[in-house]
C-alpha cells in the first residue's frame, strides 16, 4: 500500500533509484524557486521553454485550437511568474503545480467560470486539502521533501513505461473535459476498455512506485 | 434489510481512522476537477481529515504532473517568449497571500467541535455571522451550505441561491446538520446518491460506525436506519439529490414534518 511509503526513508537507497533526468528537463522546483526569491526572468524563461509548448501541446490534445492552447498557455505561465510564491514543493513536482493551473484554467474557460481564490480545485488556493496542512507544514524537513520529489521522479520514469494505450487513456483522462465515456466514444472505444485501461494504468503506476521505495 | 453496500474501505488506515473511504474513481474524478462542487466539498473534508486519502490525491495529482513532462511539446508561435517576457514587468511583485494559511474560518462549528480544516472548507459556503441552526425534524437542525458563487467570499454569493443548488448537472440539498444524541432515523431509501460526511460525534448504520472524516455513500435503491451514537451530539456534512424516500410510516411523517 501507498501509505507504507510515508514511513520510509528515502535517503538511504537514494542512489539505487532509477534516475532520468537526463531527458531535457530542467530542474523546474528550483527555477520555480529563483522566480518567487528573486523574481528571475532568466529562471522564468527557462520554465516558459520547457512547460509552454507541453501545457499547449496538452491543451490542443483535448480538443482546444492552436490559437486558444496558445492564449491559455501564455496565461498559465504568466500565472506561474505572479504566484511562484505560493507554490509548495511539499505537495509535489513543479509540473504538477503547473498542471494543476493549466487544468483549473481550461476547466474554468469551458464552463465559464470565474477562477477564485478559495476554489477547491484551484492550486493555489490556501485551503486546497491537497496542500500540505498545519500538521504536515512544521515537519515538512529535508524527507517530506525528498520524498515528494522522489515520488514525481519516479511517477515520470513510471509513466515511460506504461503500454502506449494507457498512457493515452490516461492522458485523455486527466487534459480533456470529456467523460470516460465521451472519450471512448471520441475514439470508438467501448467504455469498459477504456475504463479498465485507466485502472490498469494507475494500478500499474501505484505498484511500480510502491516497489520502487520498498526496493 | 439494507440492500447494496458501497463502501471504500480498501484503502489503508492508520490507527485513529478514517475508515471509509472516498471510492477510487470518485477520488481521481475530484482530483482532475470533474466532481461537481457539492460533492467535491465532501471529498474535500473526508480529504482534508484522511492523511491516507490525502497522500492518495496528492499522487493522483502527481500523474497529471508526470504526464505533462513526459508530453510531447507543441511548437510555439514565433515571438512567443518575447511576447511573455514582455508581460512581466507589468507584473514584477508577486500576488497573492504568501504563507498559505488556513483560510477563513467557521467559529461556531469549531466550538461544536467541528476541526479546523474543514471548517475552513465549509465557512466560505455558510451565512455570514452566528450560525443560525433550523428546526428540520424532531432531534435534527440544519444549516443550508450555499454552493455556486459561494467560493468568493464577496457579497454575491450570501445571496445566493440557498438550498436548490445548482453545480453542473446536480441539483440537490447541501446541509451541514445536528442530530441529537441517540436519535434513530427510521428506515428510509434514496431516490438519489446521498453523502453523509461525519464532523463530530458517530453515525452507525448497516455499513458499520462512521466517526468524523467517514464518508458514507448511499446509492439509490439502498435503505437504512441510521442511529445516532448515544453520548455525543453528531454533526456531518449531508447531500443528497431528491431528498429521502422513507420506509415506514414515521418515516414517511418526518418526511412531511421535514419537508422544507
Amino acid at each position: 500500500m501507498l501509505h507504507t511509503s510515508r514511513n520510509l526513508r528515502p535517503t538511504m537507497h537514494r542512489d539505487r533509484l532509477p534516475v532520468r533526468l537526463n531527458d531535457g528537463r530542467p530542474d523546474a522546483e528550483a527555477l520555480l524557486g529563483e522566480v518567487a526569491r528573486r523574481r528571475d526572468k532568466a529562471a522564468f524563461a527557462q520554465l516558459f521553454a520547457w512547460f509552454a509548448p507541453r501545457v499547449k501541446g496538452q491543451l490542443m490534445a483535448a480538443g482546444v485550437d492552436a490559437g486558444g492552447a496558445e492564449d491559455l498557455a501564455q496565461e498559465v505561465l504568466f500565472t506561474v511568474w505572479k504566484k511562484a510564491h505560493l507554490y509548495d514543493p511539499l505537495r509535489g513536482a513543479a509540473s504538477t503545480w503547473i498542471y494543476a493551473m493549466a487544468r483549473n484554467r481550461f476547466l474554468n474557460s469551458r464552463r465559464g467560470k470565474a477562477s477564485t481564490e478559495t476554489d477547491l480545485f484551484d492550486p493555489i488556493s490556501p485551503i486546497s486539502p491537497i496542500s500540505p496542512t498545519a500538521e504536515e507544514a512544521p515537519a515538512a524537513g529535508g524527507d517530506a521533501l525528498i520524498m515528494a520529489g522522489e515520488r514525481d521522479r519516479m511517477l515520470r520514469s513510471a509513466l515511460l513505461e506504461l503500454p502506449e494505450e494507457q498512457r493515452q487513456a490516461l492522458q485523455d483522462v486527466y487534459f480533456s473535459e470529456q467523460s470516460m465515456r465521451e472519450s471512448a466514444e471520441g475514439r470508438g472505444l467501448p467504455l469498459g476498455t477504456v475504463k479498465t485501461r485507466v485502472r490498469l494504468a494507475l494500478e500499474r503506476l501505484r505498484v511500480v512506485v510502491t516497489r520502487r521505495w520498498q526496493a | 434489510m439494507s440492500t447494496t453496500v458501497q463502501d471504500a474501505t480498501r484503502r489503508g488506515t492508520g490507527a485513529g481512522g478514517p475508515f471509509h473511504h472516498v471510492p477510487d474513481e470518485a477520488l481521481l474524478d475530484y482530483v482532475i476537477g470533474r466532481q461537481g462542487e457539492a460533492v467535491a466539498l465532501a471529498i474535500a473534508c473526508h480529504v482534508a481529515l484522511c492523511a491516507h486519502c490525502r497522500e492518495e490525491a496528492r499522487r493522483l495529482d502527481g500523474i497529471g504532473g508526470a504526464l505533462l513532462d513526459t508530453a510531447g511539446p507543441a511548437r510555439m508561435s514565433a515571438g512567443a517568449l518575447e511576447a511573455a517576457m514582455a508581460r512581466l514587468d507589468g507584473a514584477s511583485s508577486p500576488e497573492g497571500a504568501a504563507a498559505p494559511g488556513m483560510g477563513a474560518t467557521w467559529p461556531d462549528g469549531e466550538r461544536l467541535g467541528v476541526p479546523r480544516g474543514v471548517g475552513a472548507l465549509l465557512a466560505p459556503r455558510l451565512p455570514d455571522g452566528p450560525t443560525r441552526w433550523r428546526y428540520i425534524a424532531p432531534g435534527i437542525r440544519g444549516v443550508n451550505v450555499m454552493l455556486g458563487e459561494a467560493t468568493n467570499a464577496g457579497l454575491s454569493a450570501k445571496t445566493g441561491t440557498e438550498t436548490g443548488t445548482k453545480t453542473g448537472t446536480e441539483t440537490g440539498t447541501v446541509r451541514v446538520v445536528r442530530l441529537r444524541p441517540g436519535l434513530v432515523i427510521p428506515e428510509h431509501g434514496h431516490k438519489t446518491t446521498e453523502l453523509t460526511l461525519v464532523l463530530t460525534g458517530a453515525l452507525v448504520d448497516v455499513v458499520g460506525r462512521f466517526a468524523p472524516g467517514d464518508l458514507s455513500i448511499r446509492t439509490p435503491g439502498d435503505t437504512h436506519i441510521q442511529r445516532v451514537e448515544a453520548g455525543a451530539e453528531c454533526l456531518a456534512l449531508v447531500i443528497n439529490g431528491d431528498g429521502l424516500i422513507p420506509m415506514t410510516l414515521l418515516g414517511r411523517l418526518i418526511r412531511l414534518i421535514a419537508r422544507p
